[in-house]
């Protein structure tokens, strides 16, 4: 038994040394071993390029159920009529609350570390096509917003935490300084990163780049394309600065070709379907959830041409973007109505009582819009879809614009509307192999629409914007074009805004119940209506 | 336990006497269960003659002729028995229910007696849990303790539960107390609650334990008690102590069955006038039939139209089908069951004891295909062999969780069908498919094809799903083994110093298989998951302690240190698209990926405590414990942590009238603390996903700012107490005042998103909680027939003082309702859990309507509007016994607090609720203009449902008072006599009528119980379609063999 005691006592007293208090061993301890405190900011830089192209929940509020359904693009009865009755907070919040907590946030680690006075200032490839991102990111969040922060946003690893709200003229406009220090404006900021894009630096991006494979030419395209287009914006309000940068950008090379210079974002079917899809394909699926593909009339008319009763002056773009007429559970168009005739699109403002009426049906008629209207076309909506952009359409369609207007010094406007609409009917060739248009055909289509003119630009801008319904809706605030897109006429009595299509969105109701410089900085009121600096067109 | 302690106590200060007299000899047993009572004093009253009883209850003593005989023993009323001339004398003693629980379990295991406490620690004895039961045993702590708040879930029987004791103290962390098994802290994590955006409640930690098991619990509610238990003790601390063996003659047996019914208690009161519709006219197509479905009773008045068209295509008789069979609350869920069995074995002899216990908990839920089930064993032997004594336990349990019912948002949750489908609706109809319930069935469109093409039946909008589809086809089912194991060894080296070394360990994994079924309206290729967590919580501890005494003087000194370890895995396999239809494979998913998750935390302690007691009426206690974390960088990693308490038991010390027993007054100073979760200190990346097309992507790991300079939160305590008894113990007073500041607590403020982060770690803020606590103790009647009544009560205020210096932080978001029209927010001035939201706009008090439709004007800023967590909580428990007949009910409230209903939003939003009966044809306003200027119109009765959509995002109309009384408890027994279980092999038999939660006897909240919050995170005072509270009432079988 004595000996036993020893023996027991023995092990009591070998656990006293356990809690001595070696804080090395715990100091240890709190290092993630899933995480660094290193990494190389290509790896960031790629996530931001991706982000930006991302991701189903927020094209399927922002891009599709407002931006969409609002410019008319598409539409539906009731819960999509227009879209001018449905105020749903998290709807009208989701590119708030997505941009920033994601593609903007990784942009921005990159910018403070590769900038100036960052770890890695060498990165200058890297840090210049990141700026380039961040505006791709950003510029869609004021269209949609109006004010929101900018100059102190992505900044809360520096102590900002809640960042004050910047005018909608400032975010475009402001000049910054030239040390990385204080961020400029939208304009300023391309043409920084462009300008120093001529001189390469000596971090390569060809296997991170996912948009260009490093080729740095195509980002200082890209750059002053963006230039192009926000400058544009800002012509009625700025003229001087809009003149400027669109100087600057016409003279410095822009997105002419698709083939070669497309802006586009490469998607993959896989592994992750958050993450790696196309989320606007998936936000498209009737088996995701979504089922608002059905094309608008506006649009439709546009690309039957001139005669709806002839097929011979029909846009080539017509069944490129229709998929037919038909029920497409799974989005196979094999069922549907392929006559390009029958292709029609849904009108603005109609609920199953107005749609039955317009169809000229008794009130009660069993009727489903879904198989009645053309669809968009499930080719354009491949799980690895590339997500795009901006397109060399666009560009030739806005120096189209530039050229009639007598801005710095484009001219040859009819070519540039022809390049244009040339561009964008050829860009569908990248979406599918089997939609290659022969030169003959699209040069008879471009003949039906004869002499250029401003509205002709926008309306051929509306259809080249497809998909990417944040700029044409942008564009029609800005310009008034396509004029038959308009309010519901008469308007649905559970319209908000009595029909009138929306200027803006509304925050996220999280915004003045956190953000402390919400009341100073944000619109007010925070309602559809209120125009944005630049919303002055129509 | 406590018996067997006290009896080795006796044992060790008894003196024999030995006169030559007569010899007396009997067994002491007691009347509660017939079991013998070892350590029962007995003495010749009015000599120093006496003897205490031994293992067996059985006594020998020599005895005058004449003489009186005292028995006595703590927790039982003294007996004296007229020994006359018998030889033999046996006696059954009848616990005092009434005593104080002299002998407590304080913190790391040290008993304690009461009465030398100078804070208040209240003991719960183990049959509070296992008669009338609740799955989750945190549940059934509901009103039995002052100062302790426990929120049922409105998440089903297998869901969490939140306890938070005195109040809460961290503005965004854990605010639930440390649960302590046997000395050795159980890990309490949560597995998942639902959000904004729907999901299960995973269950917790406390779902584990077995009620039969449980001795008894001790709640240590201030700072002062739990102080030794350092940084974990800041919410508090609940210690289990299991039962232990007897030492006893062969082996006890005892055999516990519980079985009950369980419905959902329906609280809805909708309009049954009109059903579904839109603008006064029921659906006229099978398009707006499905468009309208299910969400909208804005149809026409029943009675003017006889058909309308419905979500599949059919038109049916348009009326009010809750005529038929009830309404669809009582159509679709069922008569839920719990079956639980126990058996346990005790049994020791001189040296050891030992207990085994298996029990089998079977539940099935009101919510349809769901359920509960879990086996328990636990194991423990204890010993003494010289100057060595030791323990080991084991309780292990297997959890399986059936479909765990989803809530909150509507995705996969049958709830939203049911509180939403308007009267003309009969949820039958969405039954489908015979072989494959909720899914698409021809027979209803086809006559005479046998099934469908197995997709989900679905209506309105492919987010809302079909409560069948979601009940029978979606799964949320997982497993979980538990291990909660210790051994400890002690030496004591002389009678008063002592050596103990302990090692405990809480290990569990937990596997869960969540799917989104193919054919899902929203999701028609299916996605799921498959995740494995492995929790494992290792404590080492060695204490070394002296006590002694000297003249009236006694010291009572230990010295300890403690290693706690943690490590949390979790692998999950996602996949999603599946290859071959309705096959639910992760192998199948033409999508798959993964995640994996680890976190490890760590904390080194050394502590001590010392009580000098001077004349058995005055305690001083002094602690300290320092802690060393892990989770914080080194320079401000370690805080020490004291406290002082003192106990003056001036009934000891004066001699007080006759009709005043006992009194205490006590008073207590402490501080306590916390750290923070893992890898908050240094911003780290990490990759993300498998890459895209071979491009790696990286991002910031963290969503929340980290900052390397975070220090420990620290509460300080301060308490003060008084314990009173009068009239022979029939009638006592326990209050106690509190209060408790909690400074620098570490959390994860919430900031713009435009910061790029949703928030922020930061040492900020200081909240404050004040309170009083009081147990009111009585027997109004003794005897016979004894009536006894307890009243607990405590009132907790609470409120946020600071949040950050800097100013750059006003509010702090901890919550939202996924209506988005409100928020719960913890802000400087208010209480915590504030319910704040968008309001009807004002002016000069009259409200504003747009001229332009006469629709409510929403204002753009936010009001504060009420408060999440009741201030007042406490219950009163009668208990009645005659004969063999004991009755007892609990009736608990809680007052003062406040629920932001989203149900009642979209209930009015959609023409259920019964306030939407105003104005169907037209609704007269009056008010204002936002001009100000007087505004009078007749909203037409086309725009009346517009009208009331925005009216409910008026969320000052949706805040209620969620005050309510319940009946929780009732306990109807009966004891069958000793004489007839008398050569049975039984000992005692008991058979009770156990009923839970049965009648709701006051509130204040339309159409849903007041305990209605979906989650058990901090953000309280949020209702959102979770699952109906459930009743539940049966029978309770022991038996002792």
């Amino acid at each position: 038994m004595k000996i036993y005691n020893k023996i027991i006592l023995a092990l009591i007293l070998g656990f006293i040394p356990f809690s001595a208090c070696d804080t090395d061993e715990l100091t240890d301890m709190n290092v993630n071993p899933n995480a660094s405190s290193e990494i190389d900011w290509r790896f960031n830089m790629a996530l931001a390029q991706l982000e930006s192209c991302e991701n189903r929940y927020v094209n399927w509020r922002a891009n599709i159920i407002y931006s969409a359904n609002l410019i008319q693009h598409l539409g539906g009865t009731g819960y999509s009529a227009g879209y001018t009755q449905t105020d749903f907070p998290s709807h009208s919040a989701a590119y708030f609350d997505t941009y920033y907590e994601r593609s903007l946030k990784e942009a921005g680690e990159v910018l403070r570390n590769t900038g100036p006075d960052g770890v890695n200032p060498e990165m200058t490839n890297t840090y210049n096509v990141t700026r380039i991102v961040y505006i791709i990111a950003i510029h869609r969040m004021v269209d949609l917003y109006g004010n929101v922060p900018y100059f102190e946003a992505s900044r809360g690893i520096e102590g900002i935490f809640n960042p004050h709200y910047d005018d909608v003229q400032a975010i475009y406009t402001q000049e910054g300084i030239d040390d990385g220090g204080v961020r400029g404006g939208m304009l300023w900021e391309l043409n920084q990163a462009a300008t120093a894009l001529a001189t390469p630096g000596t971090d390569d991006l060809s296997t991170n780049d996912m948009i260009y494979n490093g080729d740095l030419t195509k980002w200082r395209k890209v750059a002053y394309s963006l230039m192009l287009r926000l400058a544009m914006r800002i012509q009625e309000v700025d003229k001087a600065t809009s003149d400027k940068y669109i100087g600057i950008a016409v003279g410095s090379g822009l997105l002419i070709d698709n083939a070669d210079d497309n802006a586009w974002c490469p998607m993959a079917t896989g592994p992750d379907v958050w993450l790696n899809q196309n989320g606007y394909s998936r936000a498209m699926q009737p088996s995701d959830g979504g089922h608002n593909n059905v094309l608008g009339k506006p649009l439709v008319d546009f690309l039957k041409g001139v005669d709806p009763a002839d097929a011979a002056d029909d846009d080539p773009r017509l069944l490129m973007i229709s998929g037919g007429i038909g029920t497409w559970e799974e989005m196979e168009a094999e069922t549907s109505d392929l006559d390009p005739l029958n292709q029609e699109g849904i009108p603005n403002g109609l609920d199953q009582e107005r749609l039955n009426d317009y169809l000229g049906l008794p009130p009660d008629t069993p009727t489903d819009y879904m198989t009645i209207f053309s669809k968009t076309n499930p080719k354009l909506l491949d799980w690895d879809e590339p997500y795009v952009i901006m397109t060399a359409g666009e560009v030739e369609l806005l120096l189209a614009e530039c050229a009639l207007r007598g801005i710095a010094g484009v001219t040859d406007a009819q070519t540039h509307f022809e390049n244009g609409v040339r561009e964008d009917i050829r860009r569908y060739e990248l979406h599918d192999a089997g939609w290659v248009v022969d030169g003959a055909t699209i040069d008879a289509y471009i003949a039906t629409l004869g002499a250029v003119d401003v509205e002709k630009v926008g309306d051929q801008y509306y259809i080249a914007t497809f998909m990417n319904h944040y700029e044409a809706w942008a564009n029609w605030r800005r310009t008034g074009y396509p004029t038959i897109v308009d309010k519901q006429d008469p308007p649905l009595p559970s319209s908000l805004t009595n029909g009138e299509i929306f200027r803006r969105l509304k925050y996220p109701t999280s915004e003045p119940a956190v953000n402390p410089n919400y009341a100073e900085g944000a619109m007010a009121p925070n309602d559809f209506m209120n125009r944005l600096w630049w919303d002055v067109g129509n | 336990m406590k018996r067997k302690l006290l009896f080795l106590l006796l044992m060790a200060v008894s003196v024999t006497h030995l006169w030559a007299q007569r010899q007396v000899t009997g067994t002491v047993t007691s009347s509660e269960d017939g079991s013998t009572l070892p350590g029962v004093n007995v003495v010749v009253q009015g000599s120093q003659q006496g003897t205490i009883t031994d293992v067996d209850g059985i006594y020998t003593l020599d005895v005058p002729d004449g003489a009186t005989l005292m028995f006595s023993y703590i927790g039982y009323v003294v007996e004296k028995v007229d020994a006359g001339s018998r030889s033999v004398i046996d006696v059954i003693l009848a616990p005092d229910i009434t005593q104080l629980q002299e002998v407590v379990v304080t913190s790391l295991g040290i008993q304690r007696d009461k009465l030398a406490l100078g804070y208040s620690v209240s003991e719960l004895e183990g049959d509070e849990f296992t008669e009338a039961r609740e799955v989750n045993i945190a549940n059934a702590l509901a009103g039995k303790v002052a100062g302790v708040n426990v929120s049922n879930m409105a998440t089903g029987p297998a869901g969490s539960s939140r306890v938070v004791i005195r109040g809460n103290t961290s503005l965004k962390g854990n605010n639930q107390p440390l649960y302590v098994v046997d000395g050795i802290p159980m890990d309490n994590s949560n597995f998942g609650q639902a959000g904004m955006w729907g999901g299960a409640d995973q269950g917790d930690g406390t779902a584990s334990i077995n009620p039969d098991d449980i001795a008894s619990i001790t709640v240590l509610k201030g700072g002062a008690a739990g102080a030794l238990y350092g940084s974990r003790a800041s919410n508090g601390v609940i210690l289990i102590t299991t039962k232990q063996g007897t030492k006893r003659k062969g082996i006890g047996v005892e055999f516990n069955s519980n079985f009950v019914f369980e419905n959902i208690y329906d609280h809805t009161d909708y309009q049954t006038e009109y059903g579904n519709g839109n603008e006064g006219r029921v659906p006229s197509t099978p398009q707006e039939g499905f468009d309208w479905s299910g969400s909208s009773a804005w149809g026409p008045k029943f009675g003017s139209v006889s058909q309308a068209y419905v979500f599949d295509g059919t038109q049916k008789p348009y009326k009010n089908y809750f005529d038929d069979g009830g309404n669809n609350f009582k159509k679709f869920y069922e008569t839920g069951t719990t079956f639980t069995n126990t058996l346990a074995v005790d049994g020791g002899g001189e040296h050891q004891t030992y207990r085994a216990s298996i029990s089998y908990l079977d539940n099935k839920s009101p919510m349809p295909n769901a359920g509960y089930k879990r086996f328990n064993l636990g194991l423990n032997t204890n010993g003494t062999y010289g100057k060595f004594e030791f323990g080991a336990k084991v309780l292990y349990s297997n959890e399986k969780a059936k479909n765990r019912p989803r809530v909150s948002d509507a995705p996969g949750n049958a709830h939203v069908a049911i509180y939403t489908m308007p009267a003309s609706y009969d949820v039958n109809w969405f039954k489908g498919d015979p072989n494959k319930m909720g899914a698409i069935w021809d027979e209803q469109t086809n006559p005479g094809t046998p099934s469908g093409n197995g997709e989900e039946l679905s209506f309105s909008h492919p987010w809302k799903q079909n409560p069948y589809w979601a009940a029978y086809q979606y799964v949320d089912s997982d497993t979980r083994d538990r291990l909660i194991s210790h051994a400890l060894a002690k030496y004591n080296f002389t009678d008063h110093l002592w050596l103990r070394a302990r090692v405990g360990m809480d290990w569990q994994t937990r596997k869960e298989t969540n799917i989104t079924p193919y054919g899902t309206a929203y999701q028609r290729k299916a996605s799921m998951n498959e995740r494995e967590i492995r929790i494992r919580e290792t404590n080492y501890e060695w204490m070394a302690g002296y006590d002694n005494t000297w003249g009236k003087f006694g010291v009572n000194a230990f010295v300890g240190g403690n290693l706690m370890r943690r490590e949390y895995e979790s692998l999950q396999l996602n996949a999603s698209n599946m290859n071959i239809p309705f096959f639910h494979s992760v192998t199948n998913g033409a999508n798959q990926s993964y995640g994996y998750g680890y976190d490890q935390v760590g904390i080194n302690s050394l502590f001590a405590s010392a009580e000098v007691s001077y004349g058995g009426f005055l305690y001083l206690t002094g602690t300290a414990r320092n802690d060393w974390f892990s989770t914080l960088n080194p320079e401000t990693n370690s805080i020490l942590y004291p406290s002082v308490s003192l106990s003056y038991v001036f009934s000891e010390h004066f001699k007080l009238p006759s009709w005043w027993n006992d009194g205490q007054f006590r008073v207590a100073w402490a501080q306590v603390g916390g750290a923070t979760s893992a890898y908050k200190t240094a911003l780290t990346y990490s990759l993300q996903g498998s890459g895209h097309l071979g491009y790696p992507l990286g991002r910031i790991s963290q969503s929340a700012i980290p900052n390397p300079n975070l220090k420990p939160l620290t509460k300080t305590d301060f308490e003060i107490g008084l314990d009173l008894r009068f009239l022979d113990n029939r009638l006592g007073l326990d209050i106690a005042y509190y209060q408790a500041t909690t400074t620098d607590d570490i959390l994860d403020a919430t900031i713009s998103q435009s910061s790029g982060f949703g928030g922020t770690t930061v040492n900020i803020g200081e909240m404050e909680n004040k309170g009083i606590e009081m147990l009111l103790t009585g027997t109004p009647v003794r005897g016979e027939f004894t009536w006894d009544i307890s009243l607990n009560f405590a009132y907790n205020d609470n409120k946020v003082i600071r949040l950050d210096e800097e100013g750059q932080i006003e509010r702090l978001q901890i919550g939202e309702p996924r209506t988005r029209y409100a928020f719960i927010q913890n802000i400087v001035g208010e209480p915590f859990s504030a319910i704040v939201g968008f309001t009807h706009a004002e002016i000069n008090g009259q409200k504003v309507y747009d001229p332009a439709n006469g629709n409510p004007v929403i204002t753009d800023t936010i009001s504060i509007l009420g408060n999440g967590v009741h201030k007042i909580t406490g219950g009163v428990n009668n208990s009645f016994t005659w004969k063999g007949f004991n009755l007892g009910f609990l009736i608990d409230f809680k007052l003062d607090g406040d629920i932001y209903s989203g149900s009642n939003v979209r209930l009015t939003q959609w023409g259920l609720h019964k306030q939407t009966l105003e104005g169907r044809d037209g609704i007269q306003v009056s008010g204002v203009d936002p001009e100000g200027q007087p505004l009078n119109m007749v909203v037409p009765m086309e725009d009346v449902s517009s009208w009331w959509g925005q009216y409910a995002r008026a969320s000052n109309y949706f805040v209620y008072d969620a005050s309510f009384v319940k009946l929780r408890q009732v306990v109807f027994g009966y004891t069958l006599p000793q004489k007839w279980v008398t050569g049975t092999p039984f000992t005692y038999v008991n058979l009770s009528f156990v009923g839970r939660n049965l009648w709701v006897i006051y509130k204040n909240v339309d159409n849903i119980d007041p305990e209605s919050n979906y989650s058990n995170v901090n953000a309280q005072g949020l209702d959102y379609f979770g699952m109906p509270q459930t009743r539940s009432y049966g029978f309770n079988l022991r038996v002792r063999f």
